[in-house]
């Protein structure tokens, strides 16, 4: 059984490592986006015929709305655009029979709908959202920053509470890296990145695949497939959820935020060294962000961000 | 109070004028705090609204002395023209602001009058009255992501300071 | 106490052994001890300290609390820096001269540099009429008849000019000002220059005389029957009749002592101030 396990890895890896010989970043990435929209398309073929479902609206001002809406083909986001311009722009995510649901990410069935902000009294589940989707924008960033011939390879991200001050971003670079340490300069054209994401106002698509179609999606990352292994392992129905934003494709735990425009204040703040892994030089993004509407003053700013650049210890 | 050359050099006045003279003053307003103390919520002009309200505070400071205390007695005696709201001060509002030393009232301005004179007028009233709220009620804004980054500066820094103070 | 006194050496130890009641006569003890055991010479003779006798019965009285009127702001919006500055100006020159707590109604003797008289300095004696002023402007007046002529003097409290100040008489009137005196008889504001200083022990309350003065007849400078004045101390009985009284009430104003807004309560703020001063002092 071992010696087979063993094969396999050994036979992925050659595959990967052939691959990613064959496939600079840039064809990498649209070719994940490919296999992505093909899955999309397939998925959404899975119904042709169009099914009513009902979805009741329950937040303040809104209780008794009752919305009739198209099984497997709107979401969230198209409830919202039935209410008001406010709900459109500022629901970062939804709440359906009480489970977290991304805006875009098909209604299944008839059930209850929350729509959640940043300003609501208990808006946790959204901020850890948020953090979440900061840091995924942020390996979306680094993962298009360098030269083609330097390979980068995102790890998974790590699960930060919101009051450690910083999102972070784990990264392993290419082997000729090691010796580079960024300097401010660097760090502020990794945020100019990010702000031109932000100001694309892109959408965070979201898909459920099983783990088979991921492991096609990553065949050119032998970390990542292990990730998709092992969220396959942990999620109850065995499915992976795997979300794109732009021609980036990322996988994530949890829902993520509706859009990259909802970030207003974003910073790259450091980028840490921190110990040789088993895939090469670890190294820890760290950035600070605040959505819109919740803008903070220059001098608040600055405490928050001098904090941000202290190391985040993950347990 | 009015932005006239006259406030701006008070020289000392505090008081406005209103009323037939000082002791038409004091009557006037010892009936509107009366009105006050059984109501606690009254509609009166902004004038008189924002010169009882010292008066309402400061009774309730008497108040606070409790009934054996002969000057808050007579103050309540005094200030109170229908005797049967001397027990609901000193049994309700005193106990009431017991924990609280100041800012008993609440004043909102409203639209002025529909009448010929048009008065600009106020709402008074006692805090804690069962009334429903003159205000909308503020929400509290400690889960939000700004405040949530800057409860855990506050703890980092506390604790940076308990280290440093401990080594 | 003999046997105490004959070996002062050997008892040293034994003193501190035996269970003292009194604490006073222990520190008498030990200090005398110290003294003759200092010079090494055969013990003199000293006469024994007189007993002092103390009153176990009752409750040991705290020395009375004085506020200087003046050191309390008057009520308004200047800002309270400048009345903390005039305070530290005002301990410097307590610290020089000794202003004696006295009251409205108590006899003073006021000695003054003056350049003009002989041997440069001006003694004056009276009663004093009034305190006015706040901070280092605080003035008092003090009013005596000299060969039939009324003499008030203002002085200010705080006057470099000032030399020596002497309470000859410490009390209290019925009334804060005592202006109404100019229109009294004589014989009310008339005291002699060469009076020995009355002495009243620092725990005893300020005595209160109930004098009350007969007036000259009318008119007087002021309506003092007037309730504005509040005045207790003239015997209107004899120089107004019932009537006139009456009469009077016309300007009582009843509710002003229900108007919260004229009330100026200090009690706070003269404990503060109290407290601050007496460090400065002890400083």
């Amino acid at each position: 059984m071992a010696s087979r396990r063993l094969c396999e890895m050994a036979q992925r890896r050659l595959v990967s490592s052939a691959a990613a010989e064959r496939l600079t970043a840039s064809e990498l990435r649209s070719w994940r986006s490919s296999l992505f929209s093909k899955e999309q398309a397939r998925q959404r073929s899975l119904h042709p015929r169009v099914e009513k479902i009902e979805v009741t609206m329950d937040a303040p001002g809104l209780q008794g709305t009752l919305l009739v809406m198209n099984k497997g083909t709107s979401t969230p986001y198209s409830c919202a655009r039935h209410l008001t311009e406010w709900h459109v722009s500022s629901a970062a995510l939804a709440l359906v029979d009480g489970e977290p649901w991304h805006m875009h990410r098909p209604l299944t069935r008839s059930c209850s709908l929350t729509l959640l902000t940043f300003r609501d009294a208990n808006p946790q589940l959204v901020n850890q959202a948020y953090w979440r989707s900061c840091a995924a924008l942020l390996g979306q960033v680094l993962d298009n920053a360098f030269k083609e011939e330097y390979s980068v390879e995102l790890l998974k991200i790590p699960e930060v509470p919101v009051t450690a001050g910083a999102f972070c971003c784990d990264v392993v670079l290419d082997p000729q890296l090691d010796s580079w340490t960024p300097s401010e300069e660097n760090l502020r054209s990794l945020t100019r990145e990010a702000q031109q994401l932000m100001l694309k106002d892109l959408p965070w698509e979201p898909l459920e695949v099983m783990p088979t179609v991921a492991l096609e999606i990553f065949s050119h990352s032998r970390y990542k497939q292990e990730e998709v292994e092992q969220m396959a392992a942990n999620s109850p129905s065995g499915a992976v959820s795997v979300y794109r934003c732009g021609e980036h494709v990322t996988l994530a735990e949890g829902p993520l935020v509706a859009r990259t425009g909802l970030c207003s204040q974003y910073e790259v703040t450091a980028l840490h060294t921190l110990r040789e892994g088993q895939w090469g030089l670890q190294r820890r993004a760290q950035g600070l962000s605040l959505p819109l509407n919740l803008t903070a003053h220059h001098t608040v700013w600055r405490k928050l961000r001098k904090r941000a650049e202290k190391l985040v210890e993950i347990p | 109070m009015r932005l006239t050359v006259r406030a701006l050099i008070s020289h000392g006045r505090v008081a406005r004028r209103i009323g037939l003279g000082p002791e038409s003053r004091i009557n006037m307003l010892r009936n509107i705090l009366t009105g006050l103390v059984r109501h606690e919520r009254i509609e009166t002009t902004r004038a008189r609204a924002d010169e009882v309200r010292f008066y309402a505070e400061k009774l309730i400071d008497y108040a606070k002395k409790g009934d054996t205390n002969k000057k808050s007695m007579e103050m309540a005696d005094f200030w109170l023209t229908e005797k049967d709201l001397i027990p609901k001060l000193f049994r309700v509002l005193a106990p009431r602001f017991e924990n609280q030393s100041g800012g008993y009232t609440l004043m909102a301005r409203i639209p002025n009058r529909e009448n010929l004179d048009r008065a600009a007028m106020a709402v008074l009233e006692y805090k804690g009255n069962p009334f429903p709220p003159l205000f909308p009620v503020k929400r509290t804004h400690e889960l939000n992501l700004v405040n949530q980054l800057l409860k855990g500066y506050r703890e980092e820094k506390a604790k940076l300071t308990t280290e440093t103070r401990d080594s | 106490m003999a046997a105490c006194t004959q070996r002062t050496g050997a008892l040293a130890r034994l003193i501190q052994n035996v269970q003292f009641h009194h604490e006073r006569m222990f520190s008498v003890f030990s200090l005398r001890l110290q003294a003759a055991g200092s010079g090494d010479k055969p013990p003199t003779f000293t006469p024994p300290s007189k007993p002092v006798i103390l009153d176990k019965s009752k409750p040991e009285e705290a020395a009375r609390r004085f506020v200087s009127p003046e050191f309390i702001p008057p009520r308004q919006r200047t800002a309270p820096l400048k009345f903390f500055l005039e305070r530290k100006d005002m301990i410097q020159r307590r610290r020089v001269l000794n202003i004696p707590e006295f009251y409205v109604g108590s006899v003073l003797s006021v000695t003054t540099s003056d350049p003009h008289a002989s041997n440069n300095t001006n003694r004056f004696v009276g009663i004093c009429i009034q305190r006015s002023g706040k901070g280092l402007g605080a003035t008092f007046i003090l009013r005596n008849i000299i060969d039939g002529q009324g003499v008030e003097i203002c002085y200010e409290l705080y006057n470099p000019r000032m030399k020596h100040i002497e309470v000859l008489k410490l009390e209290k009137r019925l009334d804060d000002n005592l202006m109404y005196l100019r229109d009294a008889l004589p014989e009310y504001s008339t005291f002699a220059f060469d009076v020995k200083p009355v002495h009243l022990s620092p725990t005893q309350e300020v005595p209160v005389n109930e004098m009350k003065v007969r007036m000259k007849p009318r008119p007087w400078s002021k309506r003092w029957e007037r309730p504005k004045f509040n005045i207790k101390g003239i015997r209107f009985d004899l120089c107004l009749t019932p009537e006139q009284m009456e009469h009077a009430q016309k300007w009582a104003e009843p509710w002003r002592q229900y108007d919260m807004l004229k009330e100026y309560d200090t009690s706070t703020l003269e404990e503060k101030i109290y407290q601050e001063v007496q460090a400065e002092l002890r400083k």
